[in-house]
């Protein structure tokens, strides 16, 4: 137990690649036998590669201006509010994490200290994932869910993530590409099948109804029945989409 | 022939001064993002050549001899003598139109490059087609029964409609981000170079696709003897994968019941 711990330690650096040859050595041999270091490695590493999947964000152009001139009013008028853009936020959140991370890591040997620590990295992971997810452009954004789909991983925090875009994003074609990335990840994670059932009940686009019911009934998924059933029953559901739904549900075996 | 004059100046001067239109013109302190909605009337967007974005329209509502004195309530504060509301909060203008009436005339707004749009038109009492011409930077645009004519123009944008048509002439296709475009019951039309390099994902149920791009398909199925020298078209799904030009900038395009359209520019 004691070698997980100083393996901890060094995965940050393992990940970054920064470690000498000798202990990145070391490091990914104990990872070969030690099932729970692994695991913390894999999220850990889809963590650090979302993040850094974000698009890069110039500061705009107007900003060093702005800062001036609030600065020269600052001087005559202290109650001046001054606000900071979304990059900025994101920016510092980011920044506080990897503070978290590294006093988390070095200052405790203790290991539920560690978990303690592990537990507040996996909430501000969220809310990265999801000020990262609702503060972009629609472009953007479809681009951050692009890169989930692609990193392969189906971790618990980024299926969560995609299920709360697919669901309360503004923007109709951002919910689309969630619905796309979770239906092929559908194999992947239990969880994603239920929320897609559920979600039939949330959208109210025909276009976003007409593509969950497409998926689920593509895939077979029989627990999806009842549910597109009612969506055809529901007299105030689209004509176009109360159709697809009565000719969809036979092909549910 | 004085009175003949006289009578051309008196009938085409007041057309001269309404047909000019009001301008508004505001400079945002910070370069970010613009959100138009509630604008009801037909509307332009395209590239503003300073830094100002610069809103010319018609508008012309009289306000009844009652209302001397009153204020709209529940309505915002037209601070643009154009009906519309322009204020900025947190690096993102809003341009707003302060009552219903709007719809009756024609606003052309011009942004300056590289400001993210967010164009929100999904409104049932908008019952006019949205164009957008030139624009350099990314598009976000929602309507319910508009058209959307997109030209000259090179991403990324999202477009989503429920019964409007989609048409879109890309000049070139942004590498940076992808772009989606979906309709319900409008088609989908989509103009680019013939040597862009994209990846698409084109899916609909009972409309066609009709395209005369050199697109490949994105699985890789072996064919037999019978099927040398055909392109495979691939149904399972509903939905087809293709590159083009090797592929590059993802483009999602989904239609329900309307056609797409892919064409060579």
């Amino acid at each position: 137990m004691k070698k997980c711990d100083e393996i901890r330690i060094e995965l940050p650096e393992y990940i970054d690649g920064v470690l000498d040859e000798k202990t990145s050595a070391w490091v990914s041999e104990h990872l070969e036998t030690c099932d729970s270091c692994k695991k913390l490695h894999s999220e850990m590493s889809s963590f650090l590669k979302f993040t850094g999947s974000f698009p890069s964000v110039e500061p705009p152009v107007g900003m060093k201006e702005e800062f001036m001139e609030l600065a020269g009013l600052n001087e005559k008028n202290t109650a001046k509010k001054v606000w900071f853009p979304a990059w900025l936020k994101i920016a510092a959140s980011v920044l506080i994490i990897a503070g978290t991370f590294i006093t988390g890591y070095f200052s405790g040997s203790k290991n539920n200290e560690i978990t303690g620590m592990q537990a507040e990295l996996t909430t501000m992971k969220q809310e990265v994932l999801l000020a990262g997810l609702s503060e972009y452009s629609g472009p953007q954004k479809i681009q951050a869910v692009y890169n989930i789909k692609t990193s392969g991983q189906a971790s618990e925090t980024l299926v969560d993530a995609l299920v709360n875009t697919m669901n309360s994003d503004k923007n109709v074609n951002v919910r689309l590409a969630a619905i796309n990335a979770l239906s092929e990840m559908m194999d992947k994670n239990q969880k994603i099948k239920t929320e897609l059932i559920k979600s039939l009940s949330v959208q109210e686009n025909p276009l976003l109804q007409i593509s969950l019911i497409q998926v689920l009934t593509e895939s077979g998924v029989k627990e999806a029945k009842d549910e597109i059933e009612s969506i055809s029953n529901n007299e105030n559901t689209n004509e176009q989409v109360k159709e697809y739904a009565k000719n969809m549900v036979k092909t549910i075996i | 022939m004085k009175r003949v004059i006289l009578l051309v100046i008196v009938f085409i001067s007041p057309l001269l001064i309404f047909g000019q239109g009001k301008k508004f013109e505001y400079t945002p302190k910070v370069k970010n993002q613009v959100q138009i909605t509630k604008l009801l009337g037909e509307v332009s967007v395209k590239n503003a050549s300073g830094n100002a974005i610069v809103i010319e329209s018609n508008f012309d509502m009289e306000r009844p001899e009652r209302a001397e004195g009153l204020k709209l309530l529940g309505g915002m504060e037209d601070n643009t003598e154009i009906g519309l509301n322009v204020s900025e909060e947190n690096g993102v203008v809003t341009i707003s139109g302060i009552t219903k009436q709007v719809m009756d005339y024609k606003y052309t707004i011009s942004i300056p490059q590289g400001i993210a749009v967010n164009l929100d038109y999904n409104s049932p009492f908008a019952n006019n087609d949205i164009t957008v011409d030139s624009y350099k930077g990314s598009l976000e645009i929602k309507t319910l029964s508009a058209n959307v004519t997109i030209t000259n123009c090179s991403g990324p944008f999202t477009v989503n409609s429920i019964s409007g048509n989609v048409e879109a002439v890309f000049s070139s296709v942004s590498q940076d981000e992808p772009s989606s475009l979906a309709s319900v019951s409008g088609f989908i039309d989509l103009t680019l170079p013939g040597d862009s390099k994209a990846t698409f994902d084109i899916s609909n149920v009972t409309g066609n696709v009709y395209n005369n791009l050199n697109l490949v398909g994105g699985s890789s199925e072996k064919g037999d003897n019978r099927s040398d020298g055909l392109a495979s078209i691939k149904h399972g799904n509903g939905k087809n994968n293709y590159t083009l030009n090797g592929g590059g900038s993802k483009i999602l395009l989904k239609s329900i019941s309307g056609n797409i359209y892919l064409r060579k520019k």
